[in-house]
């Protein structure tokens, strides 16, 4: 005790700068999620609360059939899941190429990130135009090719995987980047090691390039699925959760709930809802980190 | 000595800013929320620019600061805003969300600024005084009024051997017919445009509303329940099926269209009919160039002894319900609806006007006034009033996802209303 007391005395100093950050962060974070919990109790005119309800929005929303939930719940996965297996692997193979020493490494590195530096409602706006069965490039191509137009974002059947495709377009630059930096971070005489032991480049990637940047790969399965998780806007603007709630994922819903419906505590609920399964994501990805550190 | 020096050099500086604060907060600054961009060089945000510089001018203390939002936006925000005990001095607020905003209690009245009106004085607008009063409260006034409109390529109905106007439609199935022949006879072309899609919700509505009760429906009960699972209702969305699977003279996937995608189209050459606002007519043919080939009529109805009603209705100026400065804006609000601005906004941007005490201007007399005349003859002869519920996002959503299964799915169009009814009527 009397150890800390003489330490704590000769470094208190870091600690009473970095504490009014520490206040205002916790502030910033905490303050909203327990206003939050204490609003999705609370029956609502509006945004303004009127009453103490308990559970009662819980309950509703698991049980109306008008919020649908586990309808949007399938959605958010499908999206989740669907974007994910394909702008992982794409932005990997990306990151190889740029790796590599090519011509104008520095030109192709600055085109593959441009549509991160798009906003997601311009990048939303190009898609739907380039989406469109009438109009659009991608009908035009499909029927130069000989096939037959679709439907992008007016079939039931094909808007969830166009709206997938609008999101990896816009996304997989970060993955990219990232990726393309653990590489970099390989220690080349790794890599030459294994080429001297007679690996080929494929060997060389899978049994040792990967292998360590493996965990930065994990990290981008955390970042991004909570990122897709919570994606409103393009969603909003290629489709607004249509056709026949194809594309009506939890967060939009609890966009809607909140500020088109007014009804603020079903939305706030659905958030709290949400903010759960984020951590319910985060943590298994966590445990699954672990595991394979230990291994 | 150097002490003394250095509290008078201090007390002065403390003396002018002062000075230069009262000196600042002497003019009074609005902020008004719009979602005209100032920097668009379209004929209504160039009026609206015009009569903000005039304005300013006539009130040197009073200088506007114009916030952009997005239209379909400016309800939510000004209620998020008002809940923060924030917001803007002035608002343009779409018509359909004026009790949207009055029960998000969002806005202010303006009783206190109107004093006494006399039945005469009320009776100088084109849309009833009525119309923007809750509970005893006066609200807003009328920016402009409309109505929709259906609009026709005089080019494209031309081109396939018709004459305008003895050979325009009558009827929704006339309607029908020519559009499928404008398809069918230019191979590019689509026939027409109704937007059918909770993407674009409201104007799924304000086309729908209009047909429904030129057929004999309406939206809504008195108990505030679901109307428009109608005979009518089954009969109007019967037609827009129609005219995607027997006319053939609408794509299938029309629900995936946003209206801004139907009204390119339609600019564009690619759609022979579409059904529009007044209030863009003028801005349509400056932004495409086509002039006169752009043309308005009244919608049809199923009966061609009378139109589909004109549903009345426009942007409303409100004050902001936490407005610093609400006799500064309320001054700026009279100026906007005064016989001068509403000239300027008729003349210039070809909206229609919000009093009527500006005919006898001999402005419209001209032919060139001769549309927005008959316009005012459709808004007269064949008024559909409305008061809209505060929960009209979610109706019309409710309403479009019923129009959107029966484009998308084989659901009949009673099943597909009763659906949408049910699932408004549980709300």
């Amino acid at each position: 005790m009397k150890n800390i007391k003489s330490i704590w005395r000769k470094n208190r100093l870091p600690y009473y700068f970095i504490t009014p950050v520490v206040v205002l962060i916790l502030l910033v974070i905490f303050l909203p999620i327990i206003y939050a919990l204490w609003l999705s109790t609370q029956k609502t005119d509006f945004t303004t609360p009127i009453g103490f309800i308990g559970l009662h929005n819980y309950i509703n929303i698991f049980t109306d059939p008008d919020i649908n939930f586990f309808n949007s719940l399938k959605s958010s996965l499908q999206f989740v899941v669907g974007s994910l297996a394909i702008t992982v692997p794409f932005a990997l193979i990306l990151a190889v190429l740029l790796n590599k020493n090519i011509k104008y490494k520095a030109f192709f590195r600055s085109i593959f990130v441009l549509p991160w530096v798009i906003s997601q409602v311009a990048a939303a706006l190009i898609w739907s135009w380039l989406y469109n069965t009438n109009y659009g490039p991608l009908t035009y191509l499909l029927q130069v090719l000989g096939f037959k137009a679709i439907k992008f974002l007016g079939d039931p059947n094909y808007a969830m995987i166009s709206v997938i495709f609008t999101n990896v377009w816009r996304t997989y630059p970060f993955a990219m980047i990232l990726m393309l930096a653990a590489l970099q971070s390989i220690p080349e005489e790794l890599v030459e090691a294994s080429r001297v032991d007679g690996a080929n480049s494929l060997q060389i990637f899978f049994r040792v390039k990967l292998p360590l940047i493996q965990n930065v790969i994990m990290n981008i399965f955390i970042l991004l699925s909570l990122l897709y998780f919570n994606t409103v806007t393009v969603i909003l603007i290629l489709t607004e959760g249509g056709p026949l709630n194809s594309t009506y994922v939890l967060a939009l819903k609890t966009f809607k709930e909140s500020f088109f419906y007014w009804k603020f505590s079903t939305g706030v609920t659905l958030g709290i809802i949400i903010f759960i399964i984020n951590i319910l994501i985060s943590l298994l990805y966590i445990k699954i980190l672990g595991r394979e550190s230990d291994i | 000595m150097r002490k003394f020096n250095n509290i008078i050099f201090i007390f002065s500086m403390i003396c002018l800013v002062l000075f230069l604060s009262v000196g600042v907060s002497a003019k009074t600054t609005l902020t008004y929320w719009t979602f005209l961009d100032p920097t668009d060089p379209g004929p209504r945000s160039q009026v609206q620019n015009t009569l903000i510089q005039n304005f300013e001018k006539e009130h040197p203390e009073i200088d506007v600061n114009i916030e952009v939002q997005q239209w379909d936006k400016i309800a939510t925000q000004l209620i998020i805003a008002a809940n923060s005990k924030r917001g803007p001095d002035l608002v343009r607020i779409f018509e359909p969300t004026l009790m949207e905003v009055v029960n998000g209690n969002a806005i202010a009245s303006l009783n206190e600024y109107i004093g006494q009106i006399t039945e005469t004085e009320k009776e100088k607008y084109t849309i009833p005084w009525e119309a923007t009063v809750v509970n005893g409260e006066k609200y807003g006034f009328y920016w402009d009024s409309r109505v929709r409109n259906l609009w026709y390529r005089k080019d494209l109905l031309e081109k396939v051997g018709l004459n305008i106007p003895e050979d325009l439609p009558k009827t929704l199935d006339e309607l029908a017919m020519i559009a499928q022949k404008v398809q069918t006879e230019t191979e590019v072309v689509t026939g027409i445009f109704v937007p059918v899609s909770v993407k674009v919700s409201s104007s799924t509505a304000e086309t729908f509303l209009p047909l429904l009760y030129g057929a004999g429906g309406k939206i809504l009960n008195e108990d505030g329940t679901a109307a428009f699972n109608s005979e009518a209702g089954v009969k109007v969305a019967e037609w827009i099926h129609s005219l995607v699977y027997k006319y053939k003279a609408m794509p299938e996937d029309s629900p995936s269209m946003s209206y801004e995608d139907m009204y390119q189209a339609f600019l564009g050459g690619s759609a022979a009919f579409i059904i529009s606002g007044s209030h863009r007519a003028a801005e349509a043919r400056y932004d495409s160039g086509l002039g006169d080939n752009i043309q308005t009529m009244p919608i049809p109805s199923f009966d061609d002894a009378h139109p589909s009603p004109a549903w009345a209705s426009g942007w409303i100026l409100v004050i902001g319900k936490h407005s610093e400065n609400k006799k500064e804006a309320y001054e700026l609000l009279k100026y906007m609806t005064s016989k001068e601005a509403q000239l300027l906004s008729v003349k210039v941007a070809g909206e229609m006007p919000s009093r009527v005490d500006i005919l006898d201007d001999p402005w419209f007399s001209k032919s060139e006034a001769k549309e927005m005349a008959s316009w005012l003859e459709y808004l007269n002869d064949y008024p559909l009033m409305l008061r809209v519920p505060d929960d009209w996002k979610y109706l019309t959503d409710c309403l479009a996802e019923g129009l959107e299964k029966i484009i998308l799915t084989d659901i009949t169009a009673m099943e597909a209303l009763n659906q949408a009814a049910e699932k408004y009527n549980r709300y």
